[in-house]
């Protein structure tokens, strides 16, 4: 076991660096020249352009690309990601000050969506082929096919402007703040992205039970004269969630995607907006460093997925 | 199966918890709570504290420094906490802040003297005196501090010094006592007084110690600049949330009515809505909002000309664009009224040259929309229709985008083809610095206080990138007028010489001038004494006349 742990990690930072290299050298092969468009075209004047290369030489852009990435690369291992090119902070305090804000709403996410896909997918196996289990099917796909930032749009509108339930943006009131105050922001986006992410959950958890029930040990359960409460709830439903963690882990970079979007709709103060700020101004480090956080996100997931799987289901041995 | 259960259940607690803890050690509420009651007490309790939220159509880049290259959320925030020697009214009139008058400059046009209020002090008690500004303009003048503005001071003695590295501060830059500031120039340049009098006077106090080299990334600049000499200082940012600011109560005309502001970036549509819900109480809107707007109770709004205008380059290095006659003719091809109708809802002028107010003579050629004229010119030069035309623009901005449509199908009516080339930020760079667009849509710059920023759109000197000639446009006569214009001290005969050059611009079209949109501003009436102001980083620029009504 602990050898298979040891090696997978390896494996898991090998694939970092060579992510790393990848986004570095993507994002300045990308057309555009940070520096100039730090400026505006109107603001330019006799001088202007001494001024470009200075700035240019001064934050490295003007060594081949292979020597900047070996530069940055000895900085990174010590965790200096650099300094964004246009606030001038550095890249790591950036990402940092952002996490907290991301986490909460992926995490609330995260169980909202459990919550709902779990009893549903349970209901819509144990009585499938109802209407029951039409209704949710119907769910689940009306969930995923809609974008998510519509509904936060059409949330807006109703929860805000129309019915002035919930605060329509940001993560606190300007001046107020305290626990219940983020809780009403968060309540919209957070049960918006619970509620993508449970659609395909929701057949997921439908699907694996529905394997289950259809097992020996579950007939042996009944036979044994096994309330139905019993066989499902404490043998096959526990089986089927089992697939249910990869998933789970597999979700949760793509929930990221969406909160990207959703932070924007609800100008949550996460990583997203930062993001997208980033890309517009060709922003090198800040783009790097949030490409790195995803990827890292994605391979510290997978490699949970995998652990987890060895340590819930005792059938699987790993050497 | 016992035992595996144990572990699963403490899998998933260890799990929870540990996204817990992630979620509370950098959840900013809680320094938020600590951060807020302090300064509840520090204001010594007023029974009714005044809060004013307003829109930042972007979240600030968060480097609140004259430094750095502007930004418009960042300037917004910087022109409350910070003051300057002169200001820029709605008429785009220079008005004395720190100054006691406008500058006196000598005969001979080389000495630029301005004099100070006396008995101002910074917000943290310390006297203000001319070493705060000459210390200010050096380090504006210092590209090391990585200022891209240095070009602007090119004409004072010793500033090639800086530049060069072969100095540290620049002998023209004096204060001959207290409360006089001197600039001495080796060339007369009447415009510097217009393009740097407004320079946002910082601490020298507070950033002596700090590396020149340095000042860009320093905490103050980037976290904290709570040290300034404008009507409210800075308390906190809320990454991506909001700007707070507290009066200042050091302000130099005493304290201001509203205790407190918060800036807050949201999308357009979010602040629209909020201006009905109440959490918001000035925004910028677009023409598109209007009548959304104005359907709300309680909410005025107020709109005056913008300092710049939306404008097509044409690429004179092309030699199928060279002609003076193509350019003519485009602009009769363009309906500019009805594009403003359509695409601003009336709310923009059309423009005929680059010049605005007194630099601006009144009969210039208006190029009314007339299609058979642009016909007959089109005609007279022989132009090929099979020529295709490409017009490249960052799409996003309504007005530009129906801009964009509206030339293609009108130049396509008289015979020039246009195709529509619609790019990102990074490969509109690399064509202008390639020169490689044919014509290429854009806005901005500020044109109505300082004749002379015209120089750096259409001189022979300033093609991109030493400028901003994004036509490669050149004519000597005007750059003659021009220079000779910044160098008269007479006012009279300085503004002849740029209505000189007006004619000649206009006559020449170096650029397709489409149109100086509006600033529309939309406020709750709980807001009294809002003067509505054209340039969209200053709307709070007499924001001590203001009050707000519980």
């Amino acid at each position: 076991m602990a050898a298979f742990v040891v090696r997978r990690i390896l494996v898991n930072i090998v694939v970092f660096i060579l992510i790393g290299i990848g986004v570095f050298l993507l994002v300045r092969a990308a057309p555009g020249d940070p520096v100039r468009m730090m400026i505006r075209p109107e603001d330019l004047q006799e001088g202007s352009e001494g001024f470009i290369q200075a700035r240019r030489a001064e934050l490295g852009l003007d060594d081949p690309v292979l020597v900047q990435y070996g530069r940055w690369f000895l900085d990174a291992v010590t965790g200096d990601l650099g300094s964004s090119f246009i606030s001038r902070e550095p890249v790591s305090g950036l990402l940092l000050e952002r996490l907290g804000p991301t986490v909460l709403l992926m995490s609330t996410a995260l169980g909202i969506a459990l919550l709902i896909a779990i009893p549903l997918g349970t209901i819509a196996a144990v009585r499938r082929n109802t209407g029951v289990d039409y209704a949710a099917a119907a769910l689940s796909l009306g969930v995923i096919s809609v974008p998510s930032f519509f509904l936060g749009i059409v949330a807006i509108y109703l929860f805000s402007l129309q019915l002035g339930w919930l605060p329509s943006s940001g993560m606190s009131t300007p001046g107020g703040g305290g626990g219940a105050d983020i809780l009403e922001h968060l309540i919209m986006p957070a049960a918006i992205l619970g509620l993508a992410a449970a659609g395909p959950l929701t057949r997921y958890v439908r699907g694996s039970l529905i394997d289950e029930l259809s097992a020996d040990y579950v007939r042996t359960a009944e036979a044994k004269g096994g309330s139905p409460v019993r066989v499902v709830g404490r043998h096959a439903l526990r089986n089927s969630l089992i697939p249910l963690i990869t998933i789970v882990m597999i979700n949760i970079p793509q929930m990221l995607a969406g909160a990207v979007v959703l932070e924007q709709v609800f100008a949550w103060p996460g990583m997203g907006q930062l993001a997208v700020r980033a890309v517009n101004t060709q922003d090198y480090p800040v783009i790097v460093g949030f490409a790195l956080y995803v990827a890292a996100l994605v391979l510290i997931c997978n490699l949970l997925a995998d652990l987890a799987y060895a340590v819930v289901d005792p059938r699987v041995k790993v050497t | 199966m016992r035992r595996s259960r144990a572990q699963r259940a403490a899998l998933i607690s260890a799990g929870l918890s540990l996204v817990l803890a992630l979620a509370a050690c950098s959840d900013p509420s809680q320094d938020d709570d600590t951060g807020t009651s302090d300064e509840g007490t520090s204001d010594g309790g007023a029974a009714e504290d005044t809060a004013l939220n307003a829109y930042l159509y972007q979240a600030p880049n968060s480097n609140w420094s004259p430094m750095a290259p502007a930004h418009g959320p960042d300037v917004i925030v910087m022109n409350l906490i910070y003051d300057s020697l002169l200001g820029v009214n709605p008429d785009y009139q220079l008005y004395p802040r720190l100054a006691t008058g406008l500058p006196e400059v000598s005969e001979d046009g080389l000495t630029i003297t301005y004099t100070l209020q006396e008995g101002l002090t910074w917000s943290d008690g310390e006297p203000f005196t001319a070493e705060d500004v000459v210390f200010t303009y050096n380090m504006v003048a210092n590209p090391a501090t990585g200022s891209p503005s240095a070009g602007k001071f090119a004409d004072v003695e010793g500033a090639a010094e800086v530049t060069a590295g072969t100095a540290d501060t620049v002998s023209g830059f004096t204060a001959p006592d207290e409360h006089t500031f001197q600039i001495t120039l080796t060339k007369p340049n009447l415009g510097i007084v217009g393009l740097t009098g407004n320079i946002f006077i910082i601490p020298q106090h507070v950033l002596a110690d700090v590396p020149v080299d340095e000042m860009d990334t320093t905490d103050f600049f980037t976290k904290s600049p709570n040290v300034g000499l404008g009507p409210y200082v800075f308390e906190e940012y809320q990454t991506d949330q909001y700007v707070h600011l507290v009066k200042n109560p050091n302000f130099r005309e005493g304290e201001v009515d509203i205790d407190e502001i918060y800036l807050r970036p949201v999308t357009s549509d979010v602040a629209t809505a909020q201006l009905g819900t109440g959490e918001m109480d000035l925004v910028q809107i677009s023409p598109a909002d209007l009548s959304t707007v104005e359907a709300l109770d309680g909410i005025e709004v107020a709109s005056a000309p913008g300092a710049g205008f939306i404008r097509t380059s044409v690429n004179e290095l092309k030699p199928y664009l060279k002609d003076v006659r193509l350019r003519q003719a485009m602009l009769y091809a363009i309906d500019r009224q009805q594009l403003i109708d359509e695409a601003l809802g009336g709310h923009a002028q059309p423009v005929n040259a680059s010049f605005m107010k007194d630099a601006l003579p009144d009969d210039l050629e208006t190029y009314e929309y007339n299609p058979d004229k642009a016909r007959e010119l089109l005609a007279e030069m022989n132009w090929d229709p099979n020529q295709v035309i490409q017009l490249t623009w960052i799409p996003g901005q309504r007005d530009r985008d129906t801009a964009a449509t509206v030339i293609e199908a009108q130049l396509n009516e008289v015979g020039i083809k246009l195709e529509l080339n619609q790019v990102q930020p990074g490969e509109l760079t690399d064509m202008m610095n390639a020169q490689s667009y044919d014509m290429t849509l854009y806005g901005g710059g500020n044109y109505a206080t300082e004749p002379f920023a015209v120089y750096p759109i259409d001189s022979c000197n300033t093609h991109y990138p030493n400028g901003a000639n994004l036509s490669f446009w050149c004519n000597e006569e005007f750059d003659r007028l021009v220079q000779e214009a910044n160098q008269t001290v007479d006012e009279a005969a300085r503004y002849d010489l740029y209505r000189q050059a007006a004619v000649i611009e206009n006559a020449e079209v170096p650029m397709i001038w489409l149109y100086n949109p509006d600033t529309i501003w939309a406020h709750t009436d709980r807001i009294q004494g809002f003067e509505p102001m054209g340039d969209q980083t200053n709307p709070f620029w007499n924001v001590q006349e203001w009050s707000l009504d519980g």
